[in-house]
């Protein structure tokens, strides 16, 4: 769609001639050791990985895996383009929908999240939503999944600050997995790993794939270059940079264990050219996304992708950059869609912003269904039946099959004028505040059970004293 | 013949590779460095400073300018020293330890030895008492700390606490940057100013000095 098969190959081999002849900075000593002992040269902190080891690693990689939910179900098909979307995790900051203010992100305020989206329909997976602030930051990370994990059955997508909170978090699911063999055959946890562009790996990261690598737990691992700052101002040249930072982490995870399940991708940012800010939102970002997710693609890797708005309100700026990646990335096939719900480029999150955007998702997935054509759908032997000045309101046909044909709102508002007046002028957000009271009223015990409960205590409590 | 309008043109278009030339001309033509500097160089950053904030410049088209003012000032800049010349202060900036994250505070720096000032960049994942160290060496008036990460906010103030705690260095100012540090923060952790980015970081400095 954006990149013809030859560009797609002209930037994949210069991301790996840089790979290569140039190398990337690690900052791990274990993970040197690896590339080390793996014919890799290394050269103090830099790091050549040669041609022949990097295709290898992208042969060993699995071109599919599958991620079930905390009961065991099969539920996500990496690999097979399904876009699936999950929401925002890190961020310390909140927008609070019933204030309208940005404060400290709170124990809490997760908990609810986790509420919200195990109910919205277009949310596959869920993330804590944001760090809790209001208990210790050494064991935070740690606290926030067990919110997650008790409260939903969905797939979870996490991140950490620290490594002892991430090796906890695994702890934790092998506990509700009754063991690290199961959680390995039936993941029902995945991380997101980063590189800090350019060509840079930090030991904290390093650590994490392989400790993901060792346990065969699946991950993500993304670059996250911006445009005109730590990348070329140009996309091709972008994408080259995230080509070789995303081999990097799947070469250590492959030559750490062969055969780690994995996805790589693109957080594609932007340096605002007037003001040197940085935004994770404009149409080049978008582009450079859907690009990298052509190459994933063509590598047979299963892909990674987000979106994310500058906007500091979920409103008209936060909807219109908000859709455009996730329209493209929908259209191209993404396998997840990481990080609905931030605001200002991933600083803060708000329940209004993951609503609106479910809804918009919504909209999308309508839009991938395509259009079915068949004698059926073109139906026309019912248009010369109803003819000249007819209707199909009433039709047998209309009712057969409009269930399956039509997107129906649950945000969007289509009564005219004065039938919007009535319900109370009310705008998207004042709805999408709505839907959320809706939503967390009700109550609806995911529990697990006391046993497994009980061994997630003991996990926490030998983490560390929850309080401030 | 080169005039001084000549380098003034240049440096606002930034052709940076003519600038030497074009200084080393001047001066054979027998202008003092001081005109050059005075006539030539800072009316041209005076006016690439008014079109940036009209929005009719951009921050690469800025740096190439400053380039041109810093091949310039290559030449000039040791006939000026002899002269007297004290030239803008000097400023520490640094990623704080733990992070590696370095692209903020290098557009910081970029922008400020645009405007003028000597920059003395330590690095990332810097050890705090380098930044202490590079202050005393470099007689530093300001340090800039940049974190882009939550867990390295709070080495901020003990560099800070540190800075204040040591005679030689406590009258230094302190400013703070990155993405998740606010206005608030650097408040409660006594730094002496917040940019949200590298423009205001420029108009902060100018204010501290």
């Amino acid at each position: 769609m954006f990149l013809v098969e030859n560009e797609i190959k002209m930037i994949i081999d210069a991301g790996i001639e840089i790979l290569e002849k140039s190398g990337a900075q690690v900052m791990g000593e274990e993970a040197l050791e690896v590339f080390k002992n793996n014919n890799c040269i290394v050269e103090g902190k830099q790091v050549r990985i040669p041609r022949n080891i990097i295709e290898e690693c992208l042969r060993s990689t699995p071109s599919r895996w599958i991620l079930y939910d905390r009961e065991g179900n099969e539920r996500l098909f990496m690999g097979e383009g399904k876009t699936y979307y999950g929401s925002a995790d890190v961020a310390s900051r909140f927008l609070d929908y019933k204030t309208g203010k940005v404060r400290d992100f709170r124990l809490n305020d997760s908990r609810q999240a986790v509420k919200l989206m195990d109910k919205l329909q277009n949310i596959d997976f869920v993330c804590p939503f944001g760090t809790p602030q209001d208990i210790s930051q050494e064991i935070t990370s740690a606290n926030a999944f067990e919110g997650v994990v008790s409260n939903t059955t969905k797939p979870i997508g996490f991140m950490t600050l620290d490594i002892k909170n991430f090796k906890s978090i695994i702890e934790i699911a092998c506990a509700v997995r009754k063991g690290s063999d199961s959680l390995r055959k039936k993941p029902f946890i995945m991380t997101l790993i980063e590189s800090v562009s350019p060509l840079s790996l930090s030991e904290e990261a390093s650590l994490k794939v392989l400790i993901m690598a060792e346990k065969g737990l699946p991950f993500f691992f993304s670059s996250a270059p911006s445009i005109g700052g730590t990348s070329p101002v140009t996309i091709a040249g972008t994408l080259a940079i995230v080509v070789a930072e995303t081999l990097l982490g799947l070469v250590l995870a492959q030559l750490k264990n062969k055969g780690t399940p994995l996805g790589i991708g693109a957080g594609i940012g932007i340096i605002d050219l007037k003001t040197g800010t940085y935004s994770l939102a404009s149409p080049e970002t978008a582009l450079g996304m859907a690009g990298f997710i052509q190459i994933c693609k063509y590598l047979k890797i299963p892909n990674w992708s987000t979106s994310v708005t500058q906007s500091k309100l979920p409103d008209r700026q936060a909807s219109i950059e908000g859709m455009l990646p996730i329209l493209l990335n929908n259209m191209v096939g993404a396998d997840v869609n990481w990080d609905i719900g931030y605001l200002e480029s991933a600083l803060y999150t708000s329940y209004e912003e993951v609503v609106i955007l479910d809804e918009t998702i919504g909209m999308v997935r309508r839009v991938k269904q395509g259009i079915e054509v068949n004698d059926n759908t073109i139906a026309k032997d019912l248009i010369i039946e109803i003819g000249s000045q007819g209707s199909y309101l009433n039709s047998p046909h209309t009712f057969k099959n409009f269930k399956k044909q039509l997107w129906f709102p649950t945000l969007v508002e289509r009564l005219p004028y004065d039938g919007w007046v009535e319900k109370g002028k009310l705008s998207m957000q004042d709805r999408a505040k709505n839907k959320i009271d809706e939503i967390l009223s009700t109550d609806d015990d995911k529990g697990l059970s006391s046993d497994i409960k009980s061994k997630i205590s003991k996990i926490l409590a030998s983490l560390g004293e929850k309080k401030l | 013949m080169t005039s001084l309008k000549d380098l003034n043109e240049i440096l606002i278009a930034g052709d940076f590779e003519k600038s030497k030339n074009t200084t080393q001309n001047l001066i054979e033509q027998g202008i003092t460095a001081n005109d050059i500097l005075n006539k030539g160089l800072l009316p041209g950053m005076e006016i690439v400073g008014q079109r940036f904030r009209a929005d009719e410049m951009f921050i690469p088209e800025v740096l190439m300018s400053a380039r041109v003012m810093d091949e310039a000032m290559e030449i000039i800049k040791p006939i000026l020293l002899a002269d007297g010349y004290a030239g803008k202060e000097t400023i520490v900036l640094g990623t704080v330890k733990g992070d590696i994250h370095t692209i903020g505070k290098d557009i910081v720096g970029m922008m400020l030895e645009g405007a003028g000032y000597k920059i003395i960049d330590v690095g990332f994942n810097i050890e705090n008492d380098k930044f202490v160290e590079a202050v005393k060496k470099n007689d530093a008036k300001i340090v800039g700390l940049s974190a882009l990460l939550t867990t390295t906010m709070p080495v901020m103030k003990e560099i800070i606490d540190t800075l204040r705690a040591d005679s030689e260095t406590k009258e230094v100012k302190v400013i703070v940057g990155g993405a998740p540090v606010t206005q608030e923060y650097s408040e409660s952790i006594g730094a002496d100013g917040y940019a949200y980015d590298a423009i205001k970081a420029v108009e902060i400095v100018e204010k501290l000095l």
